[in-house]
């Protein structure tokens, strides 16, 4: 009789454990950590993989996904050799899941960015692009990855501008047809049949990701990134939940999920700032330093034969592998954005940064020569001479004799004023461009480069440089 | 393209960034953009770098520190 009665009572707890745990495996916890736009921004990697690690010891599927532009935006890893390893070198040993191609992933150009595809122990993810034309093996539009027995999509897409590219140099990425992101998304409705939960990992700015949300609201959430947004509380849109966490590394978004019977039951997201995590990877930190240690910066890229003395020499430098580098007619450098007052001998990496410190990106405008004029004389320093330098051409500055300003000319290379009946193409620092006050009917585009690359190419190119500091500008003052 | 800072129209170059709309915006205030001193948020009341993307007809909005 007792043995009976012990029988029924482990057939009662063995029915009960079944039963609880058929409830607990139902229910599956998720963590969801995303960056974006890191902008190769370093720093905060050990803070961020610490935070990661943790809630790997006490959740079972934890993600760590990013929403493209990783690369461009320090100098350290732009000129390492090869451009934006040490970033992936990084992400893969945080352990990071997936990556969505942001327009700077294409400012290397596509073969390197193709090499560091290769390097990541992580996808790359984009659908709205067709690389057959220009040799770049076709990135996977999506990628479903597996959280016990759930899965989750995830969705690519970039942003396109004016010109229907990524914003980044054309030339990068010639050969590659890509499709608006708000068309490209509809076609992927189907990823709902195939994914418990479907997420837009996306780099086309928070305002087209609302769009998104109220145009798919299949759609369960949206990882954004490019217009540097913080959601300080990420909220839902037409029931997607879109979230976004910054820029340079300084937050981390984490997104709580679980699922129940195959369906999304609950979601919450937050931002974690990296200086709030009250720990670090001392691993990372040490690969970090041993990458800041690297010489890359001190790599001599060519050598003046000449000095260049003043920063009228500096500028006429600068803006001749401006106008060389744009095909320009005419390009301009405001003296105040060169930070040095010499330069000779040989110059590396880390004397261009020296020089050109503010990150500016080359804006070329289509100007008549009026409108020239009104850069020029907006530029004017109180004592009337201009306070920008010209490649291209050659200023006069008229003035009375008792120094009221009486107008400007500008002549070409030939000594030929410039005339109205025709547009010129000006490049110039986008500084220039947004905080000069001048007449323009053209706001001119970013060539999608930071001025101190282009110095850095032309100086790599020329290597040997013979270059002699010309006059460029003189004031013409009326006699009595 | 044309952007708004605190629903004004700022006309500025494609591409450009917050920072650039910023400079554009107090320049013709004759003014000086000085980031330290300016909060940048958008129509739903997030934070917004000062090195964020611009999309045509963005709206951003500035909060600024003063000790006047």
């Amino acid at each position: 009789m007792v043995r009976i009665y012990r029988r029924l009572v482990f057939a009662v707890i063995v029915t009960i454990a079944i039963f609880l745990s058929g409830c607990v495996e139902q229910e599956t916890h998720i963590v969801i950590f995303h960056t974006n736009d890191s902008h190769a921004q370093i720093d905060n990697f050990p803070a961020l993989s610490y935070l990661v690690n943790k809630e790997r010891e006490t959740t079972d599927h934890v993600f760590l996904v990013s929403a493209g532009d990783i690369f461009s935006g320090n100098p350290l890893v732009d000129n390492y050799d090869p451009p934006g390893y040490p970033v992936i070198d990084l992400m893969n040993r945080i352990g990071y899941d997936l990556h969505t191609i942001g327009n700077h992933e294409f400012d290397y150009g596509i073969n390197v960015l193709e090499d560091r595809m290769r390097q990541a122990d992580f996808p790359f993810i984009l659908a709205n692009l067709d690389t057959q034309s220009s040799g770049m093996a076709q990135p996977e539009p999506f990628q479903i990855i597996n959280a016990g027995r759930n899965k989750i999509a995830f969705l690519g897409l970039v942003q396109l501008n004016r010109q229907g590219i990524p914003s980044t140099h054309p030339d990068k990425v010639k050969g590659i047809d890509f499709f608006q992101p708000l068309e490209t998304v509809s076609k992927y409705e189907f990823l709902t049949d195939q994914a418990d939960v479907v997420i837009g990992l996306t780099h086309h700015g928070f305002v087209s990701d609302t769009l998104m949300a109220w145009q798919n609201p299949w759609l369960d959430i949206i990882i954004g990134g490019h217009s540097h947004t913080l959601t300080i509380e990420p909220r839902a849109y037409n029931d997607v939940l879109v979230s976004h966490a910054g820029a340079n590394l300084m937050y981390a978004g984490k997104i709580t999920l679980v699922i129940r019977e195959g369906e999304l039951a609950e979601r919450r997201a937050e931002m974690i700032s990296m200086e709030s995590v009250n720990g670090k990877d001392l691993q990372i930190s040490e690969l970090i330093d041993r990458y800041k240690d690297n010489p890359a910066l001190n790599r001599v890229i060519g050598k003046l034969l000449n000095p260049l003395e003043d920063k009228q020499a500096l500028g006429g430098f600068i803006t001749d592998a401006y106008r060389e580098y744009g095909e320009l007619d005419l390009a301009f450098q405001n003296y105040g954005g060169i930070r040095v007052d010499r330069m000779e001998g040989e110059v590396s990496i880390k004397d261009i940064f020296e020089m050109d410190p503010f990150g500016n990106e080359l804006v070329v405008m289509n100007l008549t020569y009026n409108e020239i004029k009104s850069l020029i004389g907006n530029s004017l320093s109180s004592r009337k001479s201009p306070s920008v330098q010209i490649s291209g051409g050659f200023i006069e500055v008229h003035l009375t004799s008792d120094d009221y300003l009486q107008g400007i000319k500008v002549f070409d290379s030939a000594n030929v004023e410039l005339t109205n009946d025709r547009k010129f193409l000006v490049g110039m620092p986008s500084y220039i461009a947004s905080a000069f006050d001048f007449d323009r009917e053209d706001q001119g585009t970013t060539m999608g480069i930071i001025t101190a690359q282009v110095m850095i190419e032309h100086i790599s190119k020329l290597h040997v440089i013979d270059f002699t500091a010309n006059i460029r500008s003189r004031i013409v003052r009326a006699e009595n | 393209m044309r952007v708004y800072v605190n629903d004004k129209p700022v006309e500025i170059f494609e591409g450009a960034r917050i920072c650039d709309a910023l400079n554009k915006y107090f320049s013709e205030r004759f003014r000086v953009f000085d980031r330290r001193l300016i909060r940048i948020f958008d129509s739903h009341g997030n934070i917004i770098f000062h090195d964020g993307s611009l999309s045509e007809y963005d709206r951003i909005f500035i909060t600024e520190m003063t000790n006047l």
